[in-house]
């Protein structure tokens, strides 16, 4: 949480461009009701571990206003590119700083809170979801020697203790796993298999014994005599002397070479060509093989579409909260619980409602088929996010979705339809093409007299 | 054209029958004189005595194998070569089958430009290669077995070939002789032929191998002037490899290494129950090359290097004496002779030609047969052998025309420009050097 540490009159605040910067100095000179009504903050001269604090407390803040926060440091405020901030300034020229700072905010207000998940997991995932949705950028990982992962994620670590170094990565895999943000490999990095630390020494030992104390001696070929022994089994006062055939070895090439190298180990005295590699942690002193080394893959993040409509929408509306298992069927097994249901219409005097959405081919000829499946995949999971649990989905093909909505009549499943058809279009729009014909939907009440066959 | 021959065959018979011994005598001496007392009498009576012995052999055998299990020395098995990758997996897991298992497998690799430092590499991660050295700059064969020797900790040394692979005692059987004789400085493997299914040229060097090899060598051993020990499968005791400095500059290394061994005043054994396999060339062509390789060094090695054997000096010993004039007389100065006899037999009988070459044949075909019966003796895979026979009347085309021939040239190669020299067998670098301090 933002904590107010004390109120003092040594922060300024600067009003530009009709916004209000909120220059901090010292971790001292915050206050809670001004950070609060600063459009953004500027941290200057500030130790780093003061600028970390500050960082910190802000990103873990609940409050949007809070944990969205522009972030700026003037030019000479030098090792905290790790942490995030959104921009340098010289505190003179404010033109660039506050058009980016109006941005933010802009996209700030569009965040909908409404409906946040209460888990961490979650509630984390939006959190950057929302912070990747304000910057309108990739989430860079930065070569950081402060993390002791080897890699800082500007924004996530703040929401994390310094303890948790895979907690992040594990966020950001999990947002890429969700299909709410999309990966870019950057680097892989190798980690200390007991604390998970990336300050690691390689270390040549002999392959026998792991000894340290190894030396690499040149073999010497004499080419007259087909002599091979070590070099200094040739070395005399006067230079290289072949013992085979009592010859002076004068001239590499001539009457010499050297076909390779050998390791002799000091402690067991095992001859060998390769050592054998292995990883000393600095951290917690642990050895190992390198092979067991975790190989971690570094990537950058980018919000996904789905990503963004869960900014703008809320993690999910109420009653629902994702396509739950169960809730997608197999064409199939759809149309099976289908003819169940006009069976079930005989009996007792409900209304149920099978409604289907249809997208139109100027859609799906703008993917590939691999990006059909991931469309199909996503189409079906925001859907789902708007029915209640005992409603059954199923898509045919990445155009079609067929949609049974239990105990509805087709007012109700109408209303929930046009909502759906209203995102969907949105969405479309902002990210393959803009027009009000895409998407057809159509609802009908199952009656004794509905055919579930006419449907596929 | 059949039966014009075989209306010949009583006729030639019968002409020799008439003419008398001393006639036969003075046509055929070349082969009465040299061949066959030489292939056959010495072999034969040779076999009488080792046959003869075989129960104090198998007695004192026995105490050798003892002696070995209680020790059970450390060996160092070197493996040389160049671009042999494509062998090692097979060798290390013939190797893995021995009864003997207390080795070290160190293998060289001698600048191959192949993937076999990838696959030695593997195999010595795997644990089924111990020490696998890679030199980037190809020595040549000596220099990559003198590595391994550098590295080598056994108590013995046992020297192969990558593509060999061996009788499942193979190598208890190879070291058991030092325990024979502690004079013994070297003992050579009996090395067979594996492919000689592939092709006729692989058949008759199969039995070749059979006679000279398997036969020959148990002959000279037993005799004491075994001049040769198979680079393909050696035992060698590394104190006495150490002292006379390792292998030289081949080819023909092999036997060099045999001879310094010799006249360091070391036995050398030859131990028939060591048995392994190896391919021969499939082709002429290929077995051309190798032959004449081999044949050039007889020149190199006995005639000039170690010519110094045949000479009254403080080292002389007669059984070195004998193993390298032997060896001399037999190859050099019999295929010198055999011009001469040749030339005699054109010039002075030229007009008995149609009975002296039936009757030439029809000697060595018999001698053939007799040769290839004590094989079937000694051998200890008579069965499987046995299919080798019908090869054998080609045997004398094949030894003494074609190989009588290869060697020949070889010789005068060898005598008039020094030709092993520019072997591409040896890096340039290595040859240059050898033939100007006459190695």
């Amino acid at each position: 949480m933002f904590i107010v540490q004390k109120h003092k009159s040594e922060s300024r605040q600067i009003d530009s461009h009709d916004l209000q910067f909120m220059v901090v100095s010292n971790l001292s000179d915050l206050v809670q009701a001004e950070v609060y009504s600063a459009d953004a903050i500027v941290l200057s001269d500030m130790p780093r571990d003061e600028a970390c604090q500050i960082m910190t407390d802000l990103r873990r803040s609940n409050e949007k206003n809070l944990y969205l926060k522009p972030v700026f440091v003037v030019d000479n405020q030098l090792g905290i590119d790790d942490l995030g901030c959104d921009g340098k300034t010289d505190l003179a020229e404010f033109e660039d700083v506050a058009l980016k700072t109006k941005s933010i905010l802009s996209r700030i207000r569009k965040v909908n809170t409404t409906f946040i998940p209460n888990d961490f997991e979650r509630h984390g995932i939006f959190k950057l979801l929302a912070y990747l949705y304000t910057r309108g950028t990739t989430l860079q990982p930065v070569a950081s020697r402060h993390s002791k992962f080897g890699y800082a994620f500007p924004f996530v670590d703040q929401l994390f203790s310094d303890k948790s170094v895979f907690d992040g990565l594990q966020l950001l895999k999990r947002s890429y796993e969700l299909g709410v943000t999309s990966s870019k490999l950057v680097d892989k990095i190798h980690n200390c298999p007991s604390c998970h630390g990336n300050y690691i020494n390689f270390r040549e030992v002999c392959p026998k014994c792991s000894g340290l104390s190894i030396e690499s001696k040149d073999l010497v070929h004499h080419f007259k005599c087909a002599h091979v022994d070590v070099i200094d089994n040739f070395k005399t006062e006067d230079g290289l002397h072949c013992h085979k055939c009592d010859h002076k070895l004068r001239h590499i090439g001539v009457d010499y070479d050297k076909p390779s190298s050998m390791y002799q180990c000091h402690d067991c005295h095992h001859a060998f060509q390769d050592t054998e590699m292995r990883a000393y942690c600095i951290d917690c002193g642990h050895e190992d093989d390198t092979n067991n080394l975790l190989e971690n893959d570094i990537e950058s993040y980018a919000i996904t579409a789905k990503g963004e409509h869960i900014v703008e929408n809320g993690w999910s509306l109420p009653h629902t909260q994702t396509v739950k298992e169960g809730q997608h069927l197999a064409p199939d097994l759809f149309k099976m619980m289908l003819k169940m249901e006009v069976k079930r219409s005989l009996n007792h005097h409900h209304t149920s409602t099978f409604a289907s959405i249809y997208f139109s081919e100027a859609i799906t000829n703008h993917l590939g088929r691999d990006q059909q499946t991931l469309f199909q995949n996503e189409i079906v999971e925001i859907i789902g996010s708007y029915l209640d649990t005992s409603d059954l989905i199923t898509s045919t093909s990445p155009k079609e979705y067929l949609l049974l909505m239990h105990d509805k009549t087709t007012e109700v499943a109408l209303e929930a339809l046009q909502l759906i058809e209203h995102n969907l279009l949105k969405l479309v729009a902002d990210n393959i093409l803009s027009d009000e014909n895409l998407i057809a939907t159509n609802c009908q009440a199952i009656t004794p007299e509905f055919n579930s066959n006419d449907v596929f | 054209m059949f039966f014009e021959m075989s209306g010949l065959v009583p006729e030639f018979i019968n002409y020799w029958i008439e003419a008398g011994p001393h006639k036969f005598f003075r046509v055929f001496w070349f082969f009465a004189v040299f061949e066959f007392t030489r292939y056959i009498l010495l072999d034969y009576l040779v076999a009488g005595l080792f046959y003869l012995r075989r129960k104090d052999r198998a007695n004192e055998w026995k105490i050798a194998k003892q002696k070995l299990w209680i020790q059970s020395p450390l060996i160092s098995i070197i493996v040389p070569g160049k671009n042999e990758g494509k062998h090692l997996y097979k060798l290390a897991r013939s190797l893995a089958e021995q009864t003997y298992q207390n080795f070290e497998l160190i293998v060289v690799d001698d600048g191959s430009d192949d993937n076999t430092a990838m696959i030695g590499k593997s195999l010595e991660k795997q644990g089924l290669i111990d020490r696998f050295i890679r030199n980037d700059r190809r020595g040549g064969k000596a220099s990559a077995a003198n590595t391994a020797l550098s590295f080598s900790k056994g108590k013995y040394i046992v020297h192969l070939d990558a593509d060999t692979s061996f009788d499942i005692n193979a190598i208890e059987n190879i070291i058991i002789p030092f325990y024979l004789d502690e004079k013994t400085g070297a003992v050579g493997g009996n090395v067979k032929v594996r492919n000689h299914k592939e092709s006729l040229c692989a058949r008759l060097q199969a039995v070749e191998y059979l006679k000279t090899i398997s036969v020959g060598r148990i002959v000279t051993s037993y005799l004491g002037i075994y001049k040769i020990v198979s680079g393909a499968f050696g035992a060698f005791r590394p104190e006495v490899l150490r002292a006379i400095g390792g292998w030289d500059i081949g080819p023909g290394l092999d036997g060099d290494v045999t001879v310094k061994i010799r006249k360091s005043g070391y036995n050398i054994h030859f131990e028939p129950s060591a048995v392994c396999l190896t391919n021969a060339p499939s082709k002429f062509g290929a077995l051309t090359r190798q032959r004449l390789r081999w044949n050039k060094s007889i020149i190199r090695f006995r005639l000039r290097k170690h010519r110094d054997v045949f000479l009254p000096n403080a080292n002389f010993r007669w059984s070195n004496f004998l193993a390298s004039f032997e060896n001399v007389f037999y190859n050099v100065v019999l295929d010198l002779t055999w011009l001469i006899y040749m030339f005699d037999l054109f010039f002075h009988h030229s007009s008995l030609l149609h009975f002296v070459l039936p009757m030439n044949l029809l000697l060595y075909m018999g001698v053939s047969y007799l040769q290839m019966l004590s094989v079937y003796v000694f051998s200890e895979r008579r069965k499987e052998e046995l299919k080798l026979w019908k090869v054998i009347p080609l045997m004398t085309l094949y030894t003494g025309l074609y190989l009588r021939t290869v060697r020949t040239l070889a010789y005068f190669k060898e005598f008039l420009f020094k030709e092993s020299y520019d072997d591409p067998w040896n890096p340039v670098k290595s040859s240059r050097m050898a033939k100007r301090f006459g190695f």
